[in-house]
């Protein structure tokens, strides 16, 4: 019987749960020296000196380095220590390397900056007025390809669009004539909805090591999510051939986009400088300043209908808040605008603001959670006005196979539909509300992501098979990977393990993002496990002398179907074709795949909420997640990403916030602060999947990572909409908006 | 740094005698936060968590005296009966892993205005014992705090406990945070029904640059119990009054605006507080008479 589709526990879980693994952090090496890295306090500088004599007398100290030390093309907010300028607070702009880690830190305190403050701006809409100091010096095009490692094509048509101060890129897309549409709606819906920036807060902060080779090169031990991606950044700046950069891929203490590169190349470059392995890891608050965030967004949009609930026209002005860098969300953005209801008029405009902050990066489908919170808060408050059931609203509009997404291209099968339909049943939607409760929905979606990648197999000489793959795990993924290949060669998953290689000798692999890993390798799994079961059967056909059509594996050996007692154990099988003077070659499978096509995955959540009109307290009481996965390879963790994602969405309407003053030094920088949701806040999240198969995906499957952490604000602020009566156009929310009665109490 | 460890009350007194700029730790929960963040290097720790007597509790001319390293958990298992509105703001305290660490001696250490032990100790008029190598002396609660994070301690001296009379009669514990675990309350307020006084005790945290009484509401609430022999026969209070109870509660509190509220919102939300919990008190008075 197979094995996909049924529960299978997490082959590295337990090693997990018992803390034996070993993560970056924990690694020993002979010769080992300690990095901690000097932050600029101010938001925008020119750096007049870097007195390094008192830090590099300290006491442990092997060497103090500065920007001038290190020789980079990278743009300046890139530089692995910030030369002449300072462009975000918490920019390094020194390296100390020691004997250990506290005799770094206290010889980094020793590091003497004068810095000359320029004038900064850390708001995006102050950032893009006439007259705002310039962020950037060199406003770099967006980087499609960044865009594309998360989240597929972003397919936004470049058109001249005049551009604030600021600006380093607009994506625009548009049909039809909207102001026309506007005009002849029965009703439109125009307001501004805000997100906040918000931090990954993996488990593990980030850490890397890094080790000087011989040739020339390094060796990089880091929990990245991208070995290969990593490997081609830190040669390029290294002026190596790639291959001169092995990166040995460690577990991963969490990533959700987070960790693909940030130390390693100021590391590698200290390694060749000082000769000797260095390690940083960064505190919990130097990961919040340091560790590379999710841009806070805002929308202004206007959505028109009929009505009878059929959409004309959305008008949509966005802008990002990058940080120090040119940033990439918007263009992915506006495909989720325009493309998720099919609207015959549309005008998306998504502008990139640089500010003086920590540049942003990929968080768990980026640009998706900002443009659902403004698009599915919109279209809820255009069924309350339309006085029309939410559901059958978004139903009406809803995009289905052949329709145009937002690029004019036709939508795949997608399953938009069956997930609303089944919403529409689910009994947290149907059961009545009492006073003070509330009920809301959301629609998410993701592009989904692919990349061609290989996988080896080899079996070993007690029967199990080690496959490796060039993709670490972030997510469970091995694990359905392992089930895959079980079946495929005809053992039980535990037979299997899936080691994630060095990059020296690792198939290629994509990077663990854009819910692309089991989407992308799973094929090549197969494929692997396939040809290492026909190697092994082509030895057993000789052991056996049956044609290999008449063979079958089970219970560790392969025998001739019909005559059980016809049979040779595989541990023989690999014994003869291992051995001296063995005469069978060895088994050395390989498999790839190139997945042609993205698909598109769907899903609707539903929240239900208690409120306390008196104080705006709130509980959520409720929550439902219904997700298209094509097909659940590993139905349990399956689930386990969609209660992770949920929480990670929700928590950015619960209270994740990176709030800065108005000196750009940002105010929630710890875990006290920075509140990321707690048991206590979450309701159980019931799962229903949908299994509409791919026809592209291996076994039908689709990706399953980012949809979750998609619709939670705006499922949330559906339903205290509905519970209070009050919209909260805003996450994270403000509970003082929320209240109602005023009695009792001189407020202000 | 230095790091002295005690085993015994007298040597504590000594040494911090001797090391006035020494920083005392107990359950360390505020002390390694500090120190982690870089925002203290203390030159010497004094580590109390040896001394046993800290962690003893008993009556004391009927009143308890609670030792100064009691943590919140031993609280809550205790003397949850005899002191319930500590108990309840204990049980609000952080997570399992800070209740067992963290002591209110530790709290009243810090004295932070967002203190949670602070309320409760407030509203049933505690007083805090502190100690040197010259003797000891006890400050009322209420007189204790004096400053945003600042106390009466004095730097050769050591809280030894605080001392309480056991409950006599209804007290609650109320906050608003953004959730109810692990984070700084928007707001605060405790409440103690003294039957056999006939008074009225509040307390206010996170809404002023210290932990604070509101005495108005106070006198306002004891004077409505007393003006209609409410104390001695429980019935219904105007509703009237209650609500005035709420306005002198928000109107004692001196909030500022920060990431987790507004100064109006938090006024707002005491006086829920104060409603609130004045009439699950008073309820009980009602169902215990
Ligand atoms: C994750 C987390 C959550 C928290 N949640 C809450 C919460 O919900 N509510 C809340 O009120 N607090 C909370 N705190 C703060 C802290 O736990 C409390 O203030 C606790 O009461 C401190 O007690 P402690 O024994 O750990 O004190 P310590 O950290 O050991 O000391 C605190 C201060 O008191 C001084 N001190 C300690 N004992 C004595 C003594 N006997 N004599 C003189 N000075 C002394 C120390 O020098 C120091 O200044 C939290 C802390 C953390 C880390």
């Amino acid at each position: 019987m197979s094995l996909v589709g049924r529960g299978q526990r997490r082959l590295e879980g337990a090693d997990k749960v018992a803390g034996v693994t070993r993560y970056t952090a924990d690694l020993e090496m002979a010769g080992l020296l300690h990095v901690q890295i000097v932050l600029s306090p101010l938001p925008a500088a020119r750096i007049r000196s870097i007195d390094t004599t008192g830090a590099a007398a300290a006491p442990g100290v092997v060497g103090v380095f500065t920007g001038a030390d290190l020789r980079s093309n990278a743009n300046g907010p890139d530089k692995p220590l910030a030369v002449d300028r300072v462009f975000y607070g918490g920019q390094a702009v020194a390296a100390v390397v020691a004997i250990s880690e506290s005799a770094a830190a206290d010889a980094a305190a020793l590091v003497e900056v004068d810095l000359e403050p320029i004038p900064a701006v850390t708001d995006a809409e102050a950032a893009m007025r006439e007259g705002a100091p310039q962020v950037l010096d060199t406003v770099a095009e967006t980087s499609e390809e960044d865009a594309a490692v998360h989240g597929a094509a972003t397919a936004a048509e470049s058109e001249p669009v005049e551009r604030p101060p600021n600006v380093t890129a607009v994506a625009s897309f548009k049909r039809g004539n909207v102001a026309k549409a506007l005009a002849g709606a029965d009703v439109v819906i125009k307001q501004r909805y805000r997100l906040a920036g918000v931090h990954h807060s993996p488990m593990e902060p980030h850490v890397a090591i890094a080790r000087p080779e011989a040739d020339g090169g390094v060796t990089i031990w880091a929990p990245t999510q991208g070995p290969f991606a990593l490997r081609e950044d830190v040669a390029k700046t290294l002026g190596v051939p790639a291959y001169k950069v092995r990166v040995v891929p460690m577990p991963v203490g969490g990533g959700f986009g987070g960790k693909v590169i940030l130390l390693e190349v100021l590391l590698s470059m200290l390694a060749l400088k000082v000769g000797r392995p260095v390690r940083l890891a960064l505190t919990r608050q130097q990961e919040f300043i340091v560790g590379h965030p999710a841009p806070g967004a805002a929308f202004d949009l206007e959505l028109g209908a009929k009505k009878d609930g059929k959409l004309v026209a959305l008008r949509v002005k966005y802008h990002y808040d990058n940080g120090a860098t040119s940033g990439w969300h918007a263009g992915i953005t506006g495909s989720f605008l325009g493309g998720t209801y099919q609207i015959a008029n549309f005008e998306l405009t998504g502008y990139e603001v640089a500010t003086n902050k920590t540049p942003v990066d990929a968080y768990r489908g980026p640009g998706a959670p900002q443009a659902y919170f403004a698009l599915e808060s919109a279209i809820d408050e255009l069924a309350l006005q339309l006085d029309m059931d939410p559901i059958e609203l978004r139903l009406l509009n809803a995009s289905k196979e052949g329709d145009p997404s937002a690029d004019k291209s036709p939508w795949p099968r997608i399953a938009m539909v069956e997930c609303l339909e089944e919403a529409a049943r689910h009994p947290l939607y149907k059961a009545a509300v009492g006073p003070g409760e509330g009920v809301g929905v959301a629609v998410g979606s993701w592009g989904g992501a692919r990349t061609p990648a290989a996988a080896g197999c080899r079996v070993e000489p007690d029967g199990t098979l080690s496959i490796v793959i060039g993709t670490p795990d972030v997510s469970g993924a091995t694990t359905g990977l392992a089930m895959i290949a079980a079946d495929a060669f005809g053992v039980s998953a535990d037979k299997v393990r899936i080691q994630t290689g060095e990059t020296d000798v690792a198939p290629h692999g994509p990077i663990a993002a854009g819910s692309q890993t089991t989407y992308s390798i799973g094929g090549a799994v197969q494929e692997a496990a396939l040809e290492a079961r026909r190697q092994l059967l082509e030895i057993a056909t000789d052991e056996l002398e049956a044609a290999p059509e008449d063979l079958e594996i089970s219970d560790g050996r392969v025998s001739v179907r019909g005559v059980p007692d016809r049979f040779v154990e595989i541990t023989r099988l690999v014994a003869a074709s291992t051995e001296f003077m063995g005469r069978h070659k060895p088994i050395h499978a390989s498999g790839r795949s190139a997945v042609l096509s993205a698909s598109p995955q769907f899903t609707v959540q539903i929240a239900r909420v208690r409120t306390d009109p008196e104080t705006g307290a709130f509980q959520l009481t409720g929550y439902a997640a219904i997700q298209d996965v094509g097909k659940a390879i590993n139905p349990p963790e399956v689930e386990g990403q969609i209660h992770g994602g949920a929480a990670q969405a929700l928590g950015r309407a619960l209270g994740e916030q990176l709030a800065f003053d108005g000196d750009g030094q940002l105010r929630t920088g710890s875990f006290l602060d920075y509140e990321l949701p707690t048991a206590d806040q979450l309701p159980d999240i019931d799962v229903r999947l949908i299994e509409i198969p791919s026809p592209f995906g291996p076994l039908g499957a689709k990706g399953v990572g980012e949809p979750p952490a998609i619709p939670g604000p705006a499922a949330l602020a559906n339903a205290l909409a509905r519970a209070t009566g009050t919209r909260l156009r805003e996450v994270p929310i403000d509970r003082s908006a929320l209240v109602k009665e005023r009695t009792g109490a001189r407020t202000g | 740094m230095e790091f002295l460890q005690p085993t015994t009350w007298t040597e504590a007194l000594e040494m911090k005698a001797a090391h006035p700029e020494a920083l005392p730790i107990a359950g360390g929960t505020d002390v390694m936060v500090e120190i982690n963040f870089d925002r203290q290097r203390p030159a010497a720790v004094i580590d109390l968590t040896k001394v046993a007597e800290l962690e003893e509790w008993g009556t004391e001319n009927g009143m308890l005296r609670v030792g100064a390293g009691v943590t919140y958990s031993r609280i809550i298992e205790e003397l949850g009966g005899r002191l319930p509105g500590l108990a309840m703001a204990s049980r609000t305290v952080g997570s399992p892993q800070i209740r067992n660490r963290g002591t209110v001696g530790g709290n009243l250490g810090s004295a932070s205005p967002a203190g949670d032990a602070h309320p409760p100790l407030l509203s049933s008029g505690a007083l805090v014992e502190l100690a040197s190598a010259s003797g000891s002396r006890r400050v009322p609660v209420r007189e204790f705090f004096v400053g945003p994070k600042r106390n009466a301690m004095r730097n050769d001296e050591l809280i030894a406990a605080f001392l309480v009379e056991p409950t006599r009669g209804p007290e609650q514990f109320s906050k608003v945070g953004t959730r109810n675990a692990m984070v700084i309350a928007v707001c605060s307020f405790a409440i103690a029904l003294d039957v056999e006084r006939k008074r009225v005790g509040t307390g206010i945290g996170s809404a002023g640059p210290t932990p604070l009484a509101a005495i108005d509401a106070e006198e306002f609430m004891a004077g409505v119990l007393d003006e209609s022999g409410l104390w001695e026969r429980p019935a219904d209070v105007d509703p009237n009054a209650v609500a005035r109870f709420g306005e002198l509660v928000a109107a004692a509190a001196r909030p500022i605006d920060d990431v987790r509220g507004t100064a109006a919102y938090r006024r707002h939300a005491l006086a829920v507080l104060a409603r609130r919990t004045f009439t699950w008190a008073w309820d009980e008075r009602r169902r215990s008479a």
